[in-house]
């Protein structure tokens, strides 16, 4: 949230085109059955009514969308621009059906019959809706293949994740959080996974420092409202999140990474102290 | 080859899909039982003093209540709760279906008879009563709920789909079976070729089927507002306001060796285009004068009211809102508990004369900058009846979202009804803008700037 006034005052939802817009994509097999639409930040409400506003706070630059048959099946493939890698993981994220057989597709995707599949490219998130035919598994692979190989881009995850350990990682876990991560506001543009270890479950995250806003200054901000301790040579930030225990923070480096919903703060030094390892 | 949305309502189950509703798959309800509820409360900051009974719902509701499009933890829902709000309002678009999954996590820690739960669906004509009742049904299962107080009609942009046989005919049959109570309409204002939010909305108010209005109100658009809250007052409609804090205050530090993220891609895009780095510095040091200029401006005001954060606005202009007893509920997108803590303490608290005061002058100020997306009040007072406020619109393109190429091609399209016929007018239209805008200049300097003459 910003907390200062410097120079300039812009009114209502300042907005911008996409840093690397795409025309339509030709996909292999697919035959068109509409022409292009396009939306932008400030039409996308004229598409999706209230959820645009979920799309806006992850930084949605342009959607592309044009209806297509291919075999017995009909659909509509729907590509939003998100801007950046990272953004188009989060608003994934938020989308997909939480508990699902994920696919390495893309960077991810996921079929969801009886009417959708959702694919993840680059800073491409991809709904594909069936709206005639029989759908099952196996054509929506087939459909996620097509559309991915015809998208530009990487199929990696953004590189924002490298700091995340990879040991007890639970598959398919990770996400992004634009604003308030834990439901807190000092917590801005987290990437995260979950973890499990014995019986602790818990998660890593790493706050993802920009121009604007470098790790120090981060951290500064934080250190002022959250509690102190000391681990060793350095400086633990630590919160009790309502219903969820504790979560703490370190600066590594040039990186602030962290730890949520550990029992006590003994957990919450131990756990950080194997993530800086 | 036909438009994408020619296309449209040929195809039924395209709403279905597009809307969401796609995360559980299956159409016969499933509700797993609610596990042991622990009812234990977090000792939340602030506590709700005011509650309202919700037309004729006669539901007691909470004057703040909970949006859920940009909420990610569930736990934040069951904070409002501890916190006295007991209004959620949801839809089966956000997050694909994810934001109801999260109210009905959190619903396990509340008394469910406590608490007025909302969902909505978008829909077009073709949609059918069964499409609508397989839809409902998977609300119900990701709110994980027996019943659902109210289902609104989503963005209802005429007053055509009011009449909407099949939703009609499902809700009946929801009704009937128990599995939800009331009905509503949700307005955002004009989008597109859509009517006024006035126009659907007191069409809905008048109809007698819909209990519940939920309405963009904010100290912006007051007037156009309070014509919808006199038509559910008189109907005894309930009444929920969305959109509740308009303008920003957005801060972008201007050091041209040292661009911000925003400066540098509107740079990058202007040089994707082919124009030279030069040429692109001139333009963005242009754009970045008259931001400053435009700051400049809004100076006084700002250091007047001595602001200091997007928060006081926020917070001032939902208390605004929130002090208007006849909008029964102020629905906030709370995506944090510290926003919930902060928002919370104006519930049942009399707006303050200093505050009242602190909007009107932001009004003034701002006001007199912003052309109204699908208002056309100022174009019978021109005798050329120039499309003002599209005019304006495509300088925004321009100018705020960076899309020069679209701005300009549009505009060109316009052909001679443009706004180079300002420049010889005696500029009947001036006093026309209820909002205070200068149509002459703003559309001058439109003109200049979509032409790049
Ligand atoms: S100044 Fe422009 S908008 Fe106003 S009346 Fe003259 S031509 Fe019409
Ligand atoms: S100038 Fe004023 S009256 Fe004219 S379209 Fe814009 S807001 Fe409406």
């Amino acid at each position: 949230m910003k907390n200062s006034i410097s120079l300039l005052l812009i009114l209502l939802i300042v907005i911008s085109i996409p840093a690397h817009a795409i025309d339509f994509p030709t996909i292999k097999s697919f035959t068109p059955e509409s022409e292009v639409a396009k939306y932008n930040p400030e039409t996308l409400y004229e598409y999706i009514n209230g959820g645009a506003d979920v799309f806006l706070s992850f930084g949605f630059k342009e959607l592309l969308t044009k209806d297509f048959s291919y075999q017995e099946l009909q659909f509509s493939v729907d590509i939003y621009d998100m801007g950046s890698r990272v953004n188009g993981f989060g608003i994934y994220k938020v989308e997909r059906p939480v508990d699902a057989n994920f696919l390495k597709i893309g960077v991810e995707a996921v079929v969801s019959p009886p009417y959708q599949c959702l694919l993840l490219k680059d800073s491409y998130y991809v709904k594909i809706n069936i709206f005639e035919g029989e759908f099952r598994q196996e054509s929506g692979k087939d459909i996620l293949r097509k559309v991915s190989a015809a998208l530009p881009g990487s199929d990696k995850q953004p590189t924002e994740f490298s700091v995340l350990p990879v040991k007890n990682k639970i598959a398919y876990s990770e996400g992004y959080s634009r604003e308030a991560f834990l439901g807190i506001d000092l917590l801005e543009r987290c990437v995260y996974a979950k973890y499990k270890k014995d019986s602790a479950s818990f998660r890593y995250f790493s706050i993802v420092s920009i121009k604007e806003e470098p790790s120090k200054i981060t951290w500064q901000k934080i250190s002022e409202k959250w509690k102190h301790a000391e681990a060793g040579k350095s400086t633990v930030l630590y919160k009790k999140i309502p219903y969820k225990g504790y979560t703490g923070i370190i600066l590594s480096g040039d990186k602030i990474l962290g730890v949520a919903d550990c029992k006590n703060l003994e957990q919450v030094l131990d756990l950080l102290n194997v993530i800086v390892k | 080859m036909p438009n994408k949305h020619q296309n449209a309502s040929k195809i039924s189950r395209r709403n279905f899909v597009k809307f969401g509703g796609a995360v559980i798959a299956g159409s016969t309800l499933n509700i797993p039982p609610l596990k042991n509820a622990h009812l234990s409360q977090e000792e939340t900051e602030a506590k709700i003093k005011e509650y309202r009974v919700l037309g004729r719902t006669g539901f007691k509701v909470s004057d703040i209540s909970m949006g859920t499009t940009r909420m990610r933890e569930a736990n934040v829902v069951r904070y409002a709760y501890d916190s006295g709000i007991n209004y959620f309002d949801t839809a089966e678009s956000y997050g694909n279906g994810n934001s109801e999954k999260m109210i009905g996590e959190a619903l396990q820690f509340m008394d469910r008879k406590k608490v007025f739960i909302t969902t909505k669906l978008h829909f077009e004509e073709n949609a059918t009563k069964e499409e609508l009742l397989e839809r409902f049904t998977k609300c119900q299962e990701r709110l994980k709920t027996d019943y659902v107080d109210a289902l609104y009609i989503h963005s209802a942009s005429t007053v055509k789909i009011l009449n909407h046989t099949g939703f009609h005919d499902a809700v009946k049959e929801l009704k009937a079976a128990g599995r939800l109570k009331h009905t509503g309409v949700s307005n955002h204002g004009p989008r597109g070729d859509g009517e006024s939010m006035e126009k659907v909305l007191c069409a809905a108010a008048e109809d007698g089927r819909f209990d519940l209005m939920l309405l963009s109100y904010n100290f912006m658009n007051k007037e156009e507002a309070e014509k919808v809250l006199a038509a559910c007052k008189k109907n005894n409609v309930g009444t929920t306001a969305m959109k509740t804090s308009p303008g920003m205050l957005a801060v972008s530090p201007l050091d041209p060796d040292n661009l911000t993220k925003d400066q540098q891609e509107y740079l990058d895009r202007i040089m994707k285009r082919g124009t030279s780095k030069e040429k692109a510095m001139a333009r963005l040091k242009r754009r970045v004068n008259r931001q400053l200029a435009s700051y400049e401006n809004s100076k006084t005001f700002v250091e007047k009211h001595g602001i200091k954060t997007q928060d006081q606005l926020r917070k001032t202009s939902i208390h605004w809102v929130a002090s208007n007893p006849d909008m029964h509920t102020t629905c906030v997108s709370f995506s944090s508990f510290d926003m919930i803590d902060m928002i919370v303490p104006v519930s049942g608290v009399k707006l303050s004369a200093a505050d009242q005061q602190f909007l009107e002058d932001y009004k003034l100020v701002f006001n007199a900058q912003y052309c109204r997306h699908g208002c056309n009040n100022c174009v019978s007072s021109c005798p050329h009846q120039l499309p003002v406020s599209t005019i304006m619109r495509y300088a925004y393109y321009y100018e705020m979202q960076g899309n020069e190429k679209l701005a300009m091609e549009k505009y060109l399209k316009l052909r001679d009804k443009n706004a180079s016929l300002c420049f010889d007018c005696s500029a009947p239209c001036t006093a026309s803008c209820p909002h205070n805008l200068d149509i002459p200049v703003q559309l001058t300097q439109a003109h200049s700037l979509l032409t790049l003459v």
